[in-house]
């Protein structure tokens, strides 16, 4: 007869748990704890030594493996992607010496994308600060000369959540591309982390309804920091790429979260969209958001968009201190000259510490005639804001404060 | 009577030994818990390329106060300077001291006084000048000339108000900082949905790590008494005791040696306290209570991994001062926020994290030492059931041991190198944590009803430096240095 293991087990364990009772029994109360206590931390000790043997040896075995990929493949892999030449996917698989034949294990295949990462943030960060950029084409061909493409989508597609989320983070890190159909099935994750990734990676490649999460409030739910720094780097690799980016401008009016929309304010500036910026300024006024305010005034500026400038102009008196400041900085950035008048009695006016050396600045940094008024101001200044201008003027902060 | 007395009492230490045994083990479960959830799935390679390429990335000022730090200022400082992170300055803040610091660093940094638009947002003695250095490449420094006001904290409330970031990491100026320290505290900022307003996070005793050039280039633990005993202690805090109480949000400390925070929320309390002999646990206290009473949300994660080595007391003399003062710094902020206990506007800080302090860290060493005494007396007086102290020994023993397991267990579980220390190492440690119960907990007990008792008698605390050693071959051979005595306090019990 075929015993269960769990049935077995269990009663294995109530047989010593039994017997331990019965050997006790009679001893005092405090004797019976201790016994108790004594015997679980030794049996759960016990265990935990076995797991952390276990991960003792699974950690070694990954670094030896490791270490076989980084000594066979490193090298090579660095000279490929700096290669302008473009390499085939059997040509690289040729002088990696990679025998396709013999499969890899997945605890291989994913020490060796961790492996290629590393390899391209050492060879990007090199190239980089001396200007130039890595050859793609190659990296690509590397991935597919492995045949880690299908690696990717069985990860999608069968392994636990955590290599899900980890295996759409590579696809983005290396600029891989994944079936949409793969990726799909994620998207309504329960799991947050899972379907943030999922949700960001589709974004980040698709031509299809791209951003409709945005639209139905999905990407809303569960907001957090990390979210602004996603969006941003998934909008400026689209146009990277030349795939369209949407008009991010309705959801800087329409966003169901609040904390959305000075991110859309923001990247209206960073991608440049200048045809974007008219109908900013009625969200300004519209909204509370303090935020999106201050960041609705700051790509006013950054875009030169002048058509606002006296409605920024007649809207500051009525602002808090932060946006006021948003809007001194925004009245510079705009650089019309024209303005003097209005910095010098925002310098007058400011009841605050801050606002009143954000206009100072301002007026630093204003052109010819602002420097003038700096000056002046500067002259009459007495003891009391003197340090204002000691501060402005001198050569070695002011390297913090170029405008 | 005598001898129902005797009970009475026998059980009263008895249950409360077993609260406090039940208090670690959920500790473990809400670690164990913590550890597997707040473990990322993200490389740090991959948080570095996004943090690196965004306009979003947070800035984060590092506050290092030096007094009389001549002989490695400048290692420390460059070594701060190389951190890994593209938003960062460093604020060293020279706390009006007596030796050559402050003219090192003039000399090394090429810096020039600046007319600096210093602001008090936060109390501290007076600042007297401000430094910047002339060449661009030490761009992210700025150097504070301060008159001594004779803490820790008043120096660091004087680089609270010159830091410029939204974020502020408050450490000493000879602690190690871990290259992907920064990455790690910030992703732990950004990938929260509540806001965050001060991050802890684990650090380790560099006596006995190897340290070149200011870097950790490899973490061991030491073999001398003290600081191993330490070790065990910090392990037992951060990996126990900081990652059960984040599961909960209920951190009730982040450490003064490294610290990290959200600038505007301590300037909204008052920056540091000056007179307080905890100041950072004062300063979360003060951080929670003023979230609370705004009814905002907040959260206080703990990075599991090292981001920080912090030279240890290398001595029962250096250890001595360094506990009777932490000891003075818990009875100080116990009485100082007594309106936190079981008030439910404080939420977990005053329902939690303030009875468990109170009643596991408070109350632990009085009672641990009229259990030392009462022994001795039980002993002399021929009162000791033996059978029942042998059991009760061993019970304690046991737990004890397998408490160290499970902090090798989560060491391998957070998956961070820093963290594992060699297998030699971890025997070490368990010869530690098999002596400490007899040989280093009674001296700690000393020490904390010692600071008790000076607190209570209002005896004048001296802020004397303790002599430590250094972690160079180098400073090895030099003596008198001074070095930071605000790393964390852990708890004093078990």
């Amino acid at each position: 007869m075929e015993v269960d293991y769990g049935t077995y087990v269990f009663k294995v364990i109530s047989y010593y748990f039994w017997y331990l009772c019965d050997l006790y029994v009679g001893f005092p109360l405090v004797i019976q704890i201790c016994v108790l206590i004594i015997m679980l931390s030794i049996c759960v000790g016990i265990y935990l030594l076995c797991q952390t043997i276990y991960l003792y040896i699974i950690k070694h075995k990954e670094r030896k493996i490791m270490d076989r990929f980084v000594e066979l493949y490193r090298d090579p892999m660095i000279e490929i992607g700096n290669d302008d030449v473009v390499h085939e996917p059997d040509e690289i698989a040729e002088v990696l010496e990679y025998d396709r034949r013999k499969p890899m294990s997945l605890r291989e295949k994913r020490l060796l994308v961790q492996m290629i990462v590393d390899t391209k943030t050492e060879i990007t960060d090199t190239r980089t600060d001396a200007g130039e950029t890595i050859n793609r084409t190659n990296f690509h061909n590397i991935i597919v000369a492995f045949g880690l493409q299908s690696f990717f989508e069985s990860e999608l597609q069968f392994s636990r959540t955590k290599y899900k989320v980890r295996a759409l983070t590579w696809v983005r890190f290396l600029e891989e591309n994944v079936p949409g159909a793969v990726i799909t099935p994620l998207l309504y994750a329960r799991n947050n982390d899972l379907r943030k990734a999922a949700q960001a990676t589709f974004m980040w490649n698709s031509v299809v309804e791209p951003f409709r999460f945005f639209d139905n409030g999905d990407y809303d739910k569960y907001y957090r920091d990390w979210d602004k720094i996603d969006i941003h780097s998934i909008l400026v690799n689209r146009r990277k790429w030349g795939l369209p980016i949407p008009n991010v401008a309705h959801w800087v009016k329409d966003s169901k979260n609040e904390k959305l929309k000075p991110l859309f304010a923001s990247e209206i500036r960073y991608l440049n969209k200048t045809n974007e910026c008219d109908e900013l300024f009625d969200t300004f006024i519209r909204t509370s958001n303090i935020e999106l305010k201050c960041e609705i005034a700051c790509t006013l500026g950054k875009m030169h968009h002048v058509a606002d400038e006296e409605n920024l102009v007649d809207a500051y008196k009525v602002q808090v201190e932060q946006v006021k400041m948003a809007i001194i900085n925004a009245i510079v950035d705009m650089g019309t000259g024209r303005q003097v008048h209005f910095l010098e009695r925002c310098y007058d006016e400011a009841g605050d510490y801050s606002v009143k050396f954000a206009a100072a600045l301002a007026l630093y940094n204003y052109g010819d005639e602002g420097m003038q008024v700096f000056n002046r101001k500067q002259a009459n200044a007495g003891t009391k804001y003197e340090w204002i201008f000691n501060h402005i003027n001198d050569p070695i902060i002011n390297r913090r404060f170029a405008v | 009577m005598k001898d129902m007395l005797f009970d009475i009492y026998g059980y009263c230490v008895f249950f409360y030994s077993l609260l406090l045994i039940i208090n670690y083990t959920v500790l473990m479960f809400l670690s164990f818990n913590s550890q597997r959830k707040e473990k990322t799935f993200l490389s740090i390679a991959y948080i570095k390329k996004m943090l690196s390429n965004s306009p979003y990335t947070p800035g984060v000022s590092i506050i290092a106060p030096a007094y009389n730090e001549e002989s490695n200022i400048i290692d420390n400082v460059v070594s701060m300077l190389s951190v890994d992170y593209p938003k960062f300055e460093v604020v060293i803040v020279n706390d009006g001291s007596t030796d050559s610091t402050l003219e090192k660093l003039i000399e090394y940094f090429s810096l020039v006084e600046v007319p600096f638009a210093y602001r008090e947002y936060v109390k501290c003695a007076p600042v007297k000048r401000v430094f910047k250095s002339t060449k661009p490449i030490f761009e992210q420094l700025i150097v504070v000339d301060k008159v001594n006001g004779g803490t820790k904290a008043d120096a660091s409330n004087a680089g609270i108000n010159v830091a410029r970031y939204p974020y502020f990491i408050d450490t000493d100026v000879d602690c190690i900082i871990d290259k992907n320290a920064l990455y790690r505290l910030v992703w732990a900022v950004l990938k929260e949905k509540t806001p965050v307003i001060a991050v802890s996070s684990t650090m380790l005793m560099v006596n006995g790590c190897k340290v070149e050039n200011g870097r950790m280039v490899e973490s061991r633990v030491s073999k001398r008494p003290v600081p191993l005993f330490q070790q065990v202690e910090y392990l037992r805090s951060y990996l126990v005791g900081k990652m059960g109480w984040a599961a909960i949000n209920a951190v009730n400390n982040v450490s003064g040696g490294f610290g990290f925070f959200r600038r505007d929320v301590v300037v909204a309390v008052g920056g540091y306290d000056s007179s307080s002999f905890a100041e950072d646990m004062d300063l979360i206290m003060r951080m929670i209570s003023y979230m609370c009473e705004l009814n905002q949300p907040y959260r206080i994660p703990h990075v599991a991994e090292t981001t920080c080595w912090t030279e240890g007391p290398p001595n029962l003399w250096a250890l001595s001062k360094q506990r009777t003062r932490w000891a003075r710094g818990l009875m100080q902020c116990m009485v100082m926020h007594r309106k936190l206990l079981f008030n439910l506007r404080y939420k977990r800080l005053g329902l939690i994290t303030y009875p468990y302090m109170f009643m596991f860290e408070f109350i632990a060493p009085v009672i641990e030492f009229i259990g030392y005494i009462s022994l001795i007396w039980f002993v002399l007086i021929g009162a000791v059931n033996w059978t029942t102290f042998w059991v009760i020994l061993l019970m304690l023993y046991t737990f004890n041991e397998f408490m160290l397991l499970v902090i090798c267990f989560f060491s391998y579980y957070v998956e961070d190198p820093s963290n594992r220390n060699s297998k030699w190492d971890y025997l070490w440690l368990f010869v530690a944590s098999f002596f400490e119960p007899v040989l280093y907990h009674p001296i700690i007990v000393f020490f904390a009803v010692k600071g008790y008792f000076s607190f209570l008698t209002k005896r004048s605390f001296k802020w004397e430096d303790i002599k430590r050693e250094g972690f160079g071959k180098e400073r090895r051979k030099k003596k008198g240095e001074d070095a930071d005595e605000d790393n964390e306090p852990v708890p004093q019990t078990l």
